[in-house]
C-alpha cells in the first residue's frame, strides 16, 4: 500500500491517455472500410503486455538491474549479434527476429532501455574519475559496441537516438565536453564512409525537399501538406484526405503524427505536445529528487530517449528534421516499442517511488 | 528542454497556422485530377425529324451508408427497381465506415428515373461519361447510318464521315482523388462542361427507307433472289430518300455481321447495267443531232460486230419488220437497234456524253468508300467495245451513279450532287450548317430530255416496263437484264434485274433504281425490278400527297365544262 500512495498517478495517466490515444490514430490511419485493422488488435495487445511490463518495472527494486547490469549487458549484445546473423530484413534493415504468431521484434529498441541502465550504473560507479583515459575507454567500448551492431543493421534511427542518450548522460555525469566533442567531429567525418546512399539522401533531402518530390522528397511533403492542411482544428477524426487517400506513407508508424496534425490541427498537435512535455517535467523531477546518481542518470537517459524521439519524430513530419525511420513514443504502430517505452515509464515510477520513501 | 518543445510548437504554428491555407490548398490540388467527360454524340435524325441514331444516357448509382436511416426499408424500395436482391443491397448500404458506394453501374435512363422518383437520402445517381450507341429502328437505313465502335467513334456511314460533327466537345472535370487516381464522388467538383454533339439531319425519309427496304426484300424472297439494292432520289434537289441493300444487319449487333453484309454495295459496288444504259445512249445521240426521232436502225435478231454476234434478248418482242427507230429501239430493248445508232454517233461521242453523265467518277455522296465504276477510255476501245456499251455492257457503273444520270433526264438535263444531309444542328437546336441542292453541270438540251422522257413513257405504257405503272399517274423508266460476268465470262443463268425509272414523268417528284441480282426463273428486269418501283412509287406519292394526274385531268375537263 505504501507504495501504490508513492506513485505517480498523473504521470501513468498521461501516458495511458496518449496511448489509447495512438491506437484511437492508428484506427484512423489504417481503417480500410471494413472491421477492426490488424494493427489495432495487435497494439491493444502490445498495450495489455505494456501495461503488465510495466507494472513489472514498477515493482522490482532498480538496485535489482544495477547488480545484474552485465547480465543484461552482455544478453543485449547477444541479441543484436543475433539479429545481425539470424534477423529478418525489412526495407532493407536486419532489426527483426521474428517471435511466432505475435510477430516481429526490434532488440534495438529494449536494447535502448538495457544501455540507459548499464551506462548508468557504470557512470555511477566511475563518477570521480570519469574524466580519466582508461574510464572514458572503457564506457566509450560499453556504448560503442552496441551502437555499432545497431549501425550495422542498420538501423540509423535507433543508433542516433542512442547516441543522443549516452551523451546527454555522459554530459550530466561531467564527462569533459570536449571528448564529447572530438567524438562529434570523429564521428561526423567517418558517418558518410557508413550510410547507404539512400540513408545519405533521406538526411539530406529536408533541407529542400523540392530536389526529389518523387523520391526521398515525397514523404515530406506529403506529410508536411498534411499536417499543414489539418490547420487550427483539423479536419476532424477519420476525415484526413491526406492519410486516407494514401498520400502519405507509412502512416501508421513513423508519419502517425500526419495523421494526428491533420485530422486534429494545431489544437489536437499542441495537446499532445502537452502530455509529452508533462512526461518529460515529471521525468525532470524524477531525476532531481532520484537517491543516487545511479537513478539520477537512468533517469536521465530515459528522458533523452523520449526527448529524442519527440523531437526527431515530430520534426520530420513537419519537416525541420531529416528523416530517420522512428516511432513515435506511445502513439506509433510496434510492439518492442511500445512495451519498451512503457517499461521505461516503469522505471522511472519505481525511481520516483524509492526516492520519495526516503525523503518522507 | 523548454526551448526544444518551444521549438516544435512554433514550427506547428507556422506549417499549421501561418501557412496552413497553403497547404490545404496544395492538398486539394493534389487530389485533384482532371477526368476528360465526353460531350453526348449527337442523334441522327431522318429528314421529318424521327431519331435513327441516339446515344442513350447511363447513369450509374452509388449509396453514402452512413446517410441510409433504415437500410431495410430502402433495400426493399430498391430492390424491385434495380433487380439486386434485398440482401445484397442491403450489405452494401450496412458497410461500415465509407462514404460510397456502387451499387449498379450502367444502367438506363429508365431505371434511373425510377430511382430518381424513390428520393431517397444517401442515393445517388450519377451520369456516365459515354452514353451507348443506339439505332431503335435496328436494321433500317443500315448501310447510310453506319455504326460506331466501343469508343463511340463513327466507323462507317454517316457516322463516320460526320465524325468530326457528331462527337462533342469534351469537357473536363475536375475532382478530388485519391492517390491512386480514383474519383472521390462525394469531393469537391470544379466543371467545365462538355458540349454534345451536332444533331444530323439527314435527307432520308423514314417511311419511304421503309417502304423501300420491305418491297425489295419481298422482291428478293418471292425471286429467290443473293441480294439487291434500290435507290429513290429526289430528282430536283438530288436528296436521297432512300438507300438499301439486301441483305442488311441490325445495327445494334453489327458486330456480328459478315462484312460482306455491312458493304453498301448501291454506292461501293459497281455492275453491268444492260438495257438500263440505253437511256444514256438514246439521251447521246438524240442531244448531239446525230440521230433524229425518225431515223431507223436494223434490228434483226443478231448481227456481227468485230467478230461477235450480238443477239436481242429473247424475251419475244421481235422486231417485226426489221427496222426500227430510236423510240421503238428503247421501248422494246433491241439490242441490235442499239448497236446502229451507237455505231452512227461513234465512240468519241457516246464517250463524251458518257462521262459527262458522271460514269467512271465519283457521285461525290457523303458516304464511304464510293466506287467509281469501270469506264475505259476511247483509245482502249474495240470495234465490240463501242457495240456492247451500247446495250450496256463492257462497262460498270454503280446504282446511285445510274439513279443519278436518269435523274439528269428527269429534271431538264441537270447533273445535281446526291444529298444524304439536309441539315446539321447543334444539341440545343441552332442550326450550325444548311446543305442546299447543287447543280454540278447541265449536259443535255431541254428538248433531248423531252423526247427521252416521251420514249421512256412509251416503255412504261406500251414497253417492257409494263409492270412498273402505277394506277393515275405517268411513269417513265427502263428496264435492264445484263448478264453477270462470272469468272471472266458471261454467265450463262446468273442474271441482273433492274429498273430505273421515274414518276411522274413531267414533273417527277421520284427518280429510282431497283437492281436485283440473281434472281432464279424469271429474271427479267421488267418481271422482278419493274414491279417494286411500281409499289414503292405507288405508296411513296401517296404518302407525299402528289395528286394523281387523273384527278387533274378530271379537274381540267370539269372546269372547261362549266
Amino acid at each position: 500500500m505504501n507504495k501504490l500512495k508513492n506513485i505517480d498517478f498523473i504521470l501513468i495517466i498521461t501516458v495511458l491517455s496518449i496511448i489509447i490515444f495512438g491506437i484511437i490514430m492508428i484506427y484512423s490511419a489504417s481503417f480500410k472500410g471494413e472491421g477492426i485493422p490488424t494493427e489495432v488488435r495487435r497494439q491493444i495487445i502490445f498495450f495489455f503486455i505494456g501495461i503488465i511490463s510495466m507494472s513489472f518495472m514498477i515493482t522490482i527494486d532498480y538496485d535489482f538491474w544495477g547488480k545484474s547490469r552485465w547480465h543484461i549487458y552482455i544478453f543485449t549484445i547477444l541479441l543484436l549479434i543475433f539479429v545481425l546473423l539470424k534477423g529478418d530484413n525489412i526495407r532493407g534493415a536486419q532489426s527483426w527476429i521474428t517471435l511466432g504468431s505475435l510477430g516481429r521484434f526490434q532488440p534495438s529498441e529494449l536494447a535502448k532501455l538495457a544501455i540507459i541502465i548499464t551506462l548508468a550504473k557504470t557512470l555511477s560507479l566511475n563518477e570521480e574519475k570519469i574524466n580519466k583515459i582508461n574510464v572514458v575507454i572503457k564506457i566509450g567500448l560499453h556504448v560503442g559496441i552496441p551502437i555499432l551492431l545497431i549501425i550495422l543493421q542498420p538501423d540509423m534511427g535507433t543508433s542516433l537516438v542512442l547516441i543522443t542518450i549516452v551523451f546527454t548522460m555522459l554530459f550530466c555525469t561531467g564527462v569533459n565536453p570536449l571528448y564529447l566533442m572530438g567524438v562529434i567531429i570523429l564521428s561526423g567525418g567517418i558517418m558518410p564512409f557508413f550510410l547507404k546512399e539512400y540513408q545519405w539522401k533521406r538526411l539530406t533531402v529536408f533541407i529542400n525537399a523540392h530536389q526529389d518530390p518523387t523520391g526521398a522528397g515525397w514523404n515530406i511533403i506529403q506529410s508536411q501538406i498534411a499536417v499543414g492542411s489539418g490547420q487550427i482544428l483539423g479536419k476532424g477524426y477519420l476525415a484526413g484526405t491526406q492519410s486516407h487517400l494514401n498520400f502519405v506513407p507509412e502512416n501508421t508508424t513513423d508519419f502517425i503524427f500526419s495523421v494526428i496534425g491533420e485530422e486534429f490541427g494545431f489544437i489536437g498537435c499542441t495537446l499532445l505536445l502537452g502530455g509529452y512535455f508533462l512526461i518529460i517535467w515529471k521525468g525532470i523531477n524524477i531525476a532531481r529528487t532520484a537517491k543516487d546518481t545511479f537513478s539520477t542518470l537512468m533517469a536521465i537517459g530515459i528522458i533523452a530517449m523520449f526527448m529524442s524521439h519527440i523531437l526527431e519524430n515530430i520534426g520530420m513530419n513537419i519537416g525541420i528534421m531529416p528523416i530517420t525511420g522512428i516511432p513515435l513514443p506511445f502513439v506509433s504502430v510496434g510492439g518492442s516499442s511500445l512495451i519498451t517505452n512503457m517499461m521505461a515509464i516503469g522505471l522511472l515510477l519505481n525511481i520516483k517511488s524509492k526516492s520519495q520513501r526516503t525523503l518522507f | 528542454m523548454v526551448p526544444l518543445f518551444l521549438i516544435l510548437i512554433f514550427s506547428l504554428f507556422e506549417t499549421q497556422v501561418v501557412k496552413g491555407n497553403h497547404y490545404k490548398e496544395l492538398a486539394f490540388q493534389q487530389h485533384l485530377c482532371h477526368i476528360p467527360i465526353a460531350g453526348t454524340r449527337g442523334k441522327i435524325l431522318d429528314r421529318n425529324g424521327s431519331i435513327l441514331a441516339l446515344s442513350l444516357q447511363l447513369y450509374s448509382i452509388g449509396v453514402n451508408p452512413r446517410l441510409i436511416d433504415s437500410p431495410e426499408k430502402v433495400a426493399k424500395q430498391l430492390s424491385p427497381v434495380l433487380s439486386i436482391s434485398e440482401k445484397e443491397l442491403l450489405e452494401k448500404m450496412t458497410f461500415r465506415g465509407v462514404e460510397f458506394i456502387w451499387i449498379d453501374r450502367k444502367v438506363s435512363d429508365e431505371i434511373a428515373s425510377k430511382v430518381k422518383k424513390l428520393n431517397i437520402e444517401g442515393i445517388y445517381l450519377l451520369k456516365e461519361e459515354t452514353g451507348k450507341r443506339f439505332y431503335p429502328n435496328h436494321n433500317l437505313a443500315c448501310h447510310i447510318i453506319g455504326y460506331t465502335g466501343i469508343d463511340d467513334q463513327g466507323l462507317d456511314g454517316i457516322e463516320a464521315i460526320y465524325e468530326n460533327y457528331l462527337t462533342g466537345k469534351a469537357g473536363l472535370l475536375k475532382a478530388e482523388c485519391d492517390n491512386f487516381g480514383r474519383a472521390i464522388p462525394q469531393g469537391k467538383r470544379e466543371l467545365r462542361p462538355a458540349t454534345d454533339g451536332c444533331n444530323l439531319v439527314l435527307t432520308i425519309d423514314k417511311f419511304i427507307q421503309y417502304l423501300a427496304e420491305s418491297e425489295l426484300s419481298k422482291a428478293i424472297k418471292k425471286y429467290k433472289a443473293r441480294s439487291g439494292t434500290i435507290i429513290v432520289m429526289d430528282p430536283q434537289t438530288g436528296e436521297i430518300l432512300a438507300l438499301a441493300n439486301y441483305p442488311n444487319f441490325d445495327i445494334n449487333k453489327y458486330t456480328s455481321t459478315p462484312k460482306s453484309v455491312l458493304r453498301n454495295r448501291g454506292v461501293c459496288d459497281s455492275y453491268e447495267p444492260g438495257s438500263t444504259f440505253k437511256i444514256i445512249l438514246a439521251a447521246a445521240a438524240l442531244d448531239c443531232g446525230k440521230v433524229s426521232m425518225t431515223d431507223v436502225f436494223p434490228c434483226g435478231n443478231s448481227m456481227q460486230v468485230g467478230g461477235w454476234t450480238i443477239y436481242n434478248a429473247n424475251d419475244g418482242l421481235a422486231s417485226e419488220f426489221g427496222y426500227e427507230n430510236i423510240k421503238d429501239i428503247i421501248k422494246y430493248s433491241f439490242n441490235t437497234g442499239s448497236v446502229g445508232i451507237g455505231m452512227k454517233i461513234g465512240t468519241n461521242i457516246y464517250f463524251d456524253y458518257i462521262k459527262k453523265f458522271g460514269f467512271g467518277s465519283l457521285t461525290g455522296i457523303e458516304l464511304p468508300g464510293e466506287g467509281e465504276g469501270i469506264v475505259l477510255n476511247p483509245e482502249d476501245w474495240s470495234v465490240s467495245s463501242l457495240a456492247t456499251i451500247a446495250f450496256g455492257q463492257g462497262i460498270s457503273v454503280t446504282p446511285l451513279q445510274l439513279v443519278r444520270s436518269v435523274a439528269a433526264i428527269s429534271n431538264g438535263g441537270k447533273i445535281m450532287r446526291p444529298m444524304l444531309v439536309k441539315e446539321i444542328l447543334s444539341s440545343d437546336g441552332h442550326v450550325v450548317k444548311t446543305f442546299t441542292p447543287e447543280v454540278e453541270d447541265v449536259i443535255l438540251k431541254p428538248s433531248t430530255t423531252e423526247k427521252i422522257v416521251t420514249i421512256l413513257e412509251e416503255v412504261i405504257s406500251d414497253g417492257t416496263g409494263k409492270k412498273a405503272q402505277i394506277p393515275g399517274y405517268s411513269v417513265a423508266g427502263k428496264t435492264g437484264t445484263a448478264q453477270i460476268v462470272d469468272g471472266g465470262v458471261y454467265s450463262a443463268n446468273k442474271y441482273i434485274s433492274s429498273f430505273v425509272g421515274f414518276v411522274p414523268s413531267r414533273n417527277p417528284r421520284l427518280v429510282m433504281i431497283v437492281k436485283i441480282d440473281e434472281a432464279r426463273g424469271v429474271y427479267w428486269g421488267g418481271y422482278v425490278a419493274a414491279p417494286v418501283f411500281g409499289e414503292v412509287g405507288r405508296e411513296s406519292l401517296w404518302y407525299m400527297g402528289v395528286p394523281s394526274e387523273k384527278y387533274i385531268d378530271k379537274q381540267d375537263t370539269a372546269l372547261k365544262k362549266e
